[in-house]
């Protein structure tokens, strides 16, 4: 089913009458089965967006709709809707199998049917031997699966994710990353997953939302999003190690740095925001820009490069095999295509698509 | 091989638990039955004789064997003491029974039930003393591999190696030898020594002055409860006495004389509906002040919060004026259209202490747990009620007792309240009025204060037994409602 967000607006109004914008004029199409991942640092508003969607927290303006129906003011119970939350909300007190069965209690959902639905999402979700154990007896990665579960056997129309993964540990969070995936298009449900963690989001999701203080920064596939950032946040926001920035003037059509011709541009003469991804620098035996290395740090395959370049300190990830130990001077060269030019005033990028 | 011997252990375990159990209960049954034999003083002008009450004689026939009174109270006061020693046993065995695993079994469990095996002989438990003492023998070959033969044999090396082991002196390290780094790190693992020694010395002082403190008034209850009148109305009284000199005819007297099973009705009754509603108002209050969001629901809270600060005293004039003739008329009418257990329960059906705990608890259960109710379609009544009341049980539990333990406990406002009604109130008192308002009084009118501590110490056994069985929950309500408030 498609998920269609319309200027849709949370404003929070604390004691004293201070305003703050949550969620700002959202306008997203969350097309049927597709796994979405809303991405953005802390405080942007990512969770915020997703009750609204769930419906727990009502929005100040704009519309929600679910397919053709606007659901803007439906109760949660009743939008189909299933919600899992950071730390999974299972109820400790009741059995695994209770809490799966909990929703369909409240469906009133008859009795033989609920029970086979439990254990069918229980074998799907691969917890299926732990079903008369207790939440605390279980490990985070099988109480995650459990939530799944809960989320799931009402056979909801879209699922949310409330940054599910963040309470487990990193070799479970890439485990589980992948088994949601699995899930996800086993039952090919629209899924809405939120996450701080640009990486888990860039492998797990169709298409990603990027967000930074309840504005959408930019709306598209994960790679396409990394290869051409719309802006600097998302620039800035996307890629580990981070892309490095600096700034440098365009003269007469040319990107000059350090009174250098850098590239040819067809851009007006201004200061503008530079940004080159460590990974895009290549190193070359002829041409290219000659740097001082400050730092080398052998990490496995690729080799990180400290050097002061335009006065700031960049970073270069490179083959190992073309830094030798020891090395004080290293030839750089980046692809034009790879150099991004970001406006100074909107922070918009200027040389990309 | 092992592993049988264990299991065999477990198997003698269950047996010797069988037979705690039965002589347990024969215990029991010899108790009543000797209490039940017990002569009371003689009933003339319905009044009961007290004062022959310490100067009788009689002669009991047990099984065409004569005995005096001496010997029928050292025969009951050993049953006594055979059941205080066999309840906590069979308690502690079957809980370690049901814990234990083969890794925890070393030499001290098969001491510990050889000392155990002692005690049941001591208690005359013939059975379960050779079963225990036959286990310990199948413990010793399980830990160390011995049989009888050998075990017996190994005793006396093993006491001859600790004896060697004590009484042979450290070698002495002389000091000049070593540089000053090492002695003053010797010089400061002495001091440590000395000051932890000194630190357990000091604890267990206090803590058992402390118990001293709490116990002594128990037990002095007790002895006075088994003194006879001159005993206990004696200017130099005795702190221990002889077995044979603990009239438990006293208990019989209190038993008979007062209305135990009217008051301990009236109390019951009292006691149930109130913490009913208590526990009632408490979940429902607590819930809106916990999660419902209203207007003025601080302010309303910090004026229930304000209520705590006035003592219970002052408010008893306002109650009374409520539940009399100018309120809702449940007392101080003409006989027979009075509603004393209405008077006595209503104004008790709330507390503000408890709402205040147990809201605490409530905000303690995570948001989250509240907002995947409502996408599962759970009503805040059914949320209620399925996810909170079942987390928060353990406080609610420590609510009821404590609630129980008050209403127990109540004497000024059903002092009141059955005072207004004359003859017709007494019907209605509880535990504490009677104790208090019940005299046991001889001709010249002096009071027999081991009768009025027999009956108070009647009051206190169900408390006490309650405390024992659910001290787990009060010490938690008591110490976090401490630190949280």
């Amino acid at each position: 089913m498609e998920l269609r967000l319309e200027n849709l607006t949370k404003i929070f109004t604390n004691k004293t009458g201070i305003e703050t914008t949550a969620v700002d004029k959202l306008d997203i199409t969350i097309e049927s089965g597709k796994l979405v991942g809303l991405l953005g640092p802390s405080g942007c508003g990512k969770s915020t967006t997703l009750f609204m969607i769930a419906g727990l927290v009502k929005p100040t303006s704009g519309k929600i709709f679910f397919g053709d129906d606007d659901v803007t003011k439906l109760a949660p119970e009743k939008r189909g809707i299933g919600l899992v939350f950071q730390n999974y909300a299972l109820y400790p007190h009741m059995t695994v199998y209770q809490n799966i069965l909990f929703p369909l209690e409240n469906m009133d959902v008859p009795r033989d049917e609920a029970i086979t639905r439990v254990k069918e999402m229980a074998n799907l979700v691969g917890i299926g031997n732990l079903l008369d154990r207790k939440p605390s007896q279980l490990s985070g990665g099988q109480q995650q699966r459990v939530a799944i579960a809960r989320a799931l056997v009402k056979k909801p129309k879209v699922l949310l994710l409330d940054e599910p993964l963040s309470n487990l540990d990193a070799r479970l969070r890439l485990q589980m990353r992948e088994e949601i995936k699995r899930i996800q298009r086993e039952i090919g449900i629209t899924t809405i997953f939120v996450t701080h963690d640009q990486e888990e989001a860039m492998s797990i999701s169709d298409k990603m939302v990027v967000l930074d203080f309840g504005k959408e920064q930019q709306y598209d596939a994960p790679q396409e999003m990394y290869n051409s950032p719309d802006n600097l946040f998302v620039a800035k926001f996307l890629g580990n190690p981070p892309i490095n920035t600096f700034e440098a003037e365009v003269k007469k059509g040319y990107l000059t740095i350090n009174d250098k011709k850098f590239m040819k541009v067809d851009l007006p003469d201004a200061l503008y925001d530079i940004g080159m991804r460590p990974e895009n620098f290549r190193v070359a035996e002829e041409g290219g820009f000659e740097v001082d290395i400050h730092n080398i740090f052998h990490i496995g395959r690729d080799t990180m490069i400290h050097f002061e370049f335009n006065g700031k300190n960049l970073r270069a990830l490179v083959d190992s095999d073309d830094i030798s130990h020891g090395q004080k001077k290293v030839k750089l060269t980046i692809k034009s295509e790879r150099v991004y030019i970001f406006d100074k005033e909107t922070g918009l990028v200027t040389n990309h698509g | 091989m092992e592993k049988n011997l264990f299991l065999k252990s477990n198997k003698i375990e269950k047996t010797t638990l069988f037979f705690d159990f039965l002589a347990l209960a024969l215990y029991i049954y010899v108790f009543f039955g000797l209490f039940s034999m017990l002569a009371l003083p003689e009933i003339v002008d319905g009044r009961m004789r007290l004062d022959t009450l310490q100067f009788m004689l009689p002669v009991y026939k047990l099984l065409n064997i004569t005995f005096d009174k001496y010997t029928m109270n050292t025969m009951i006061t050993l049953d006594v003491l055979f059941m205080l020693v066999a309840m906590p046993m069979l308690v502690t065995n079957i809980k370690k029974l049901k814990t234990r695993t083969i890794y925890e079994i070393d030499s001290y469990t098969a001491s510990a039930k050889f000392i155990q095996g002692i005690i049941n002989l001591f208690s005359l438990n013939i059975v379960s003393a050779v079963l225990r003492i036959y286990n310990m023998f199948v413990l010793v070959k399980f830990v160390k591999g011995y049989n009888a033969k050998q075990f017996f044999k190994s005793i006396i090396p093993a006491i001859k190696a600790k004896f060697k082991q004590w009484t042979t002196k450290k070698e002495k390290i002389d000091e000049s030898q070593l540089d000053e780094y090492s002695i003053s790190i010797k010089k400061s693992i002495r001091r440590q020594t000395a000051v932890s020694a000194m630190r357990i010395l000091f604890t267990y002082l206090f803590l058992i002055v402390m118990a001293l403190i709490i116990i002594i008034p128990f037990y002095w209850m007790l002895i006075t409860s088994l003194k006879d009148f001159s005993g206990s109305t004696s200017t130099n009284p005795a702190f221990f006495i002889n077995i044979s000199q603990m009239n438990w005819v006293n208990y019989k007297v209190v038993l008979t004389e007062m209305n135990f099973g009217l008051y301990i009705k009236n109390t019951v009754i009292v006691a149930i509906f109130s913490t009913a509603g208590t526990v009632v108002t408490t979940i429902l209050a607590a819930y809106a002040f916990a999660r419902i969001e209203f207007k003025g629901r601080e302010v309303l809270f910090s004026i229930l919060i304000m209520t705590m600060m006035i003592p219970g005293e002052l408010y008893i004039i306002t109650n009374f004026i409520t539940v009399s003739k100018n309120g809702f008329g449940w007392v101080g009418m003409p006989t027979g259209e009075n509603n004393y257990f209405l008077a006595m329960i209503i104004p008790f059906v709330t507390s503000i202490s408890y709402i205040f705990f147990l809201r605490q608890n409530f905000k303690q259960i995570p948001e989250s747990l509240y907002k995947a109710a409502r996408v599962d379609g759970c009503s805040d009544f059914k949320y209620l009620m399925r996810v909170m009341v079942p987390i928060a049980s353990p406080t609610i539990f420590t609510i009821t007792i404590l609630h129980i333990f008050s209403s127990w406990n109540a004497y000024i406002w059903p002092r009141i309240i059955t005072g207004v009604g004359g003859l017709e109130g007494q019907q209605y008192w509880l535990i504490s009025n009677a104790l208090r308002d019940t005299a046991f009084v001889l001709d010249n009118g002096r009071v027999m204060y081991n009768l009025q501590i027999a009956a108070s110490a009647l009051v206190t056994v169900p408390l006490l037994i309650i405390f024992f069985m659910f001290r787990k929950y009060i010490m938690n309500g008591i110490g976090r409602s401490g630190t949280k408030g």
